[in-house]
């Protein structure tokens, strides 16, 4: 295949820095306690253990090995010190291969069927499998209380609302929750408890009616493996060992941490970057185990992969029905028709229109993300043992994009409805995400990550954040509008004249809301400005007072001794 | 010892007592002293704020956004001095009414003092804001 390649992805491609921090940790959760260990250059060692010839899009697995080996030739040592990949299709996986260095100290190469890495909130995918396992056996339903579930579990939602939460909101992110952001990531194994007490020492508020928006949720996902463990009687890493892993033969994959020393494999080790190279830390354990404790190496991801791509079987081997399967792929929650929305457990990717469901993952220091193009029987993984700003989802983008899984976008068409300027001006203003923390010290991040809308001229859009990130947009249809020059979308809900919430199209895992005047950015610097300034100023005032006082204090008492020594 | 030496050191010893014994008044009236305790609390309030926002900065850009997660010791001491903070702005705004009321200060200084005051209860306003001052 000698496509020309595009630079162009899916979307708002990495706008990284604290957006793209942000949203790993979203993704997951985390905290670094990462104590660097040693010093070295980044190997660059690749060792490719499993190839087979494919078809779909992959015409030849050859040419795409080697495109896969070129974009992460360009990341090796620089971005990552190791990496692993796994590329199925029609069934079959057709790239498993491992780059680079799993443990940079000990000059260890990654092996795609031996080397594990910490694949964060990928392992939600598997959380929610289990789920749909027991709709699929009668044990649960998705829009039973889940509180029915749990009858002697120390666990209960409050009833905050009417309406109660179901397994369908845990799935899609709409439960309400408010957002922690830290999945309750510990340094230390011992500091690990059971999730029950997890889950009730942790529980969030519910700031939002079930069902009504998207705000990306650990403790839901949480909850979610809970209801599954409690509801099949034991324990959630028993039932996901029994009914996922061994039936897909999944050999070295675990949500058990530390990973058990008798589990086949090795763990790759997380690395912090120092300068141009990378350091090993110290790996850290996720107390909301079924959010993001999983370990597994490219090949188990990609007989997962094939398990979803083969309407829920694997050979002889079934998971799920293919009804349930298919129940699963489809759209469980709409945000806007316009930008991606919830499927059970996965979030679209790029364009809505185009069926393409994924997952991005992090720990503290490994990233990775999972891509389902179920219409070309395609399924990517790319874990990465580190967190760069650019991360796993740049390679998949680059895949999608050099074999075509979505058509390239185009130039934006203005709308021909006239009042343009009008809904410009209706939308502009301060928006915050959903899931991001409203409570607590981490409300400042909230604040950092506003989004700014302003009117353009011919009824565009300009939005700006504090990181500088400025983007132009195009309306589209009335209240959509497109990226100039990228692929996003804003979608505006509108009611009234006044916004209800804006959706955008790169930010599945939650939704922005109007900011109120007194917490925008510019009221809240300004007043912080002044008031430091004013202390500033006042301490200076102080200073430079008493230092005249006791100036003068001296002065007079040496004018005192000239007199007496006369 | 010679009288002349005992004599000495009684002398040194009751200079002193009468040191120690004036240092003790000083704390002790300036302890008792409103005017003196309104003015501690507003330069206070001036050092604590603007050690907290460089402390948190510093903080922040050394350690990365991770550090309001992984809450190592100085974010922990950033994140106490909010409670500081919330507690010198009461002090500074009490004794801004006392000054007020028994007119302890000069007219400049009570104005000053209120305009301190005033800032301290904004300044706070926007540390629960931001979640760093529970309600």
């Amino acid at each position: 295949m000698t496509r020309p390649r595009l630079s162009t992805t899916d979307d708002s491609t990495d706008r990284a820095t604290r957006r793209s921090f942000l949203a790993g940790l979203g993704s997951l959760g985390f905290v670094a306690v990462g104590t660097a260990t040693g010093r070295t250059s980044a190997a660059t060692d690749s060792q490719s253990t499993d190839s087979q010839p494919g078809e779909g899009p992959f015409t030849n697995s050859d040419e795409l090995e080697g495109f896969v080996d070129d974009i992460m030739a360009e990341r090796i040592g620089t971005t990552t010190p190791g990496a692993t990949v796994a590329i199925v299709s029609e069934d079959a996986p057709i790239l498993t291969k491992g780059y680079g260095a799993a443990d940079v100290d000990a000059d260890v190469p990654v092996r795609a069927d031996e080397t594990v890495f910490r694949v964060g909130s990928v392992g939600k995918l598997v959380t929610y499998t289990a789920v749909m396992q027991g709709v699929e056996n009668g044990v649960l339903d998705l829009d039973t209380d889940v509180n029915s579930y749990l009858g002697d579990s120390a666990v209960t939602v409050p009833a905050t609302y009417d309406d109660p939460v179901t397994l369908r909101h845990l799935g899609t992110h709409t439960a309400g929750f408010e957002s922690a952001l830290d999945p309750d990531i510990v340094a230390d194994p011992t500091a690990l408890d059971p999730l029950e007490v997890v889950l009730t020492n942790h529980q969030p508020s519910r700031i939002r009616p079930p069902g009504d928006l998207v705000g990306y949720s650990n403790y839901g996902a949480a909850l979610a493996g809970h209801v599954v463990a409690k509801a099949h009687e034991t324990t959630f890493e028993e039932y996901v060992q029994s009914k996922l892993f061994e039936p897909l033969g999944m050999t070295h994959s675990t949500f058990s941490q530390p990973v058990p020393d008798d589990q086949p494999g090795d763990l790759a080790a997380p690395h912090v970057r120092d300068g141009d190279s990378f350091l090993a830390a110290d790996d850290v354990y996720i107390n909301m185990r079924p959010a993001g404790s999983l370990s597994a190496t490219a090949t188990d991801m990609a007989a997962f992969m094939r398990a979803h791509l083969g309407d829920g079987a694997v050979g002889n081997t079934r998971i799920l029905d293919a009804d349930t399967a298919e129940a699963m792929h489809s759209r469980h929650h709409v945000r806007h028709p316009a930008v991606t929305n919830w499927r059970y457990g996965f979030h679209e990717y790029g364009n809505p229109e185009v069926n393409l469901i994924g997952h991005s993952g992090a720990t503290v220091n490994f990233t990775s993300y999972l891509l389902l193009a179920p219409d070309d029987d395609v399924g990517i993984f790319v874990g990465f043992n580190s967190n760069p700003s650019e991360g796993p989802k740049a390679v998949v983008d680059e895949i999608v994009a050099e074999y075509e899984l979505q058509q390239a976008a185009t130039t934006p068409t203005p709308t021909s409805r006239p009042g343009g300027q009008e809904r410009a001006e209706t939308v502009a203003g301060e928006y915050s995400l959903t899931y991001l923390p409203q409570s607590g010290p981490l409300q400042v991040v909230d604040l950092l990550e506003h989004l700014t809308v302003e009117p353009a001229a011919n009824g565009r859009l300009r939005t700006t954040t504090l990181e500088g990130d400025a983007r132009h947009w195009v309306e589209t249809e009335p209240y959509v509008y497109d990226e100039v020059g990228g692929h996003d979308v804003l979608a505006f809900e509108v009611t009234d004249g006044e916004v209800d919430v804006l959706n955008i199209n790169s930010e599945p895992t939650g939704v922005y809301q109007p900011v109120p005047f007194h917490e925008r950015q510019l009221v809240t610097g300004g007043v912080l400005g002044t008031a430091l300034s004013g202390f500033g100023l006042s301490l200076v005032g102080w200073g430079g007072h008493s230092a005249w006082r006791q100036w003068k204090q001296y002065r007079t008492d040496e004018g005192f001794d000239t007199e007496d020594s006369k | 010892m010679t009288d002349q030496h005992v004599s000495q050191q009684r002398t040194e010893q009751q200079h002193e007592y009468d040191e120690r014994s004036g240092f003790t008044h000083a704390v002790k009236r300036r302890l008792t002293s409103a005017s003196w305790l309104a003015h501690s609390a507003s330069v206070g309030l001036s050092s604590v704020s603007i050690g907290f926002v460089i402390l948190f900065m510093v903080v922040l850009e050394t350690g990365g956004d991770l550090t309001l997660f992984t809450r190592p010791l100085p974010m922990q001491i950033a994140l106490t001095l909010p409670y500081l903070i919330g507690a010198l702005t009461f002090g500074t705004t009490v004794g801004v009414l006392l000054a007020w009321r028994y007119r302890y200060w000069s007219l400049t200084t009570r104005i000053h003092q209120s305009v301190l005051a005033l800032l301290g209860l904004v300044f706070s306003w926007q540390l629960t804001t931001l979640g760093f001052l529970p309600l």
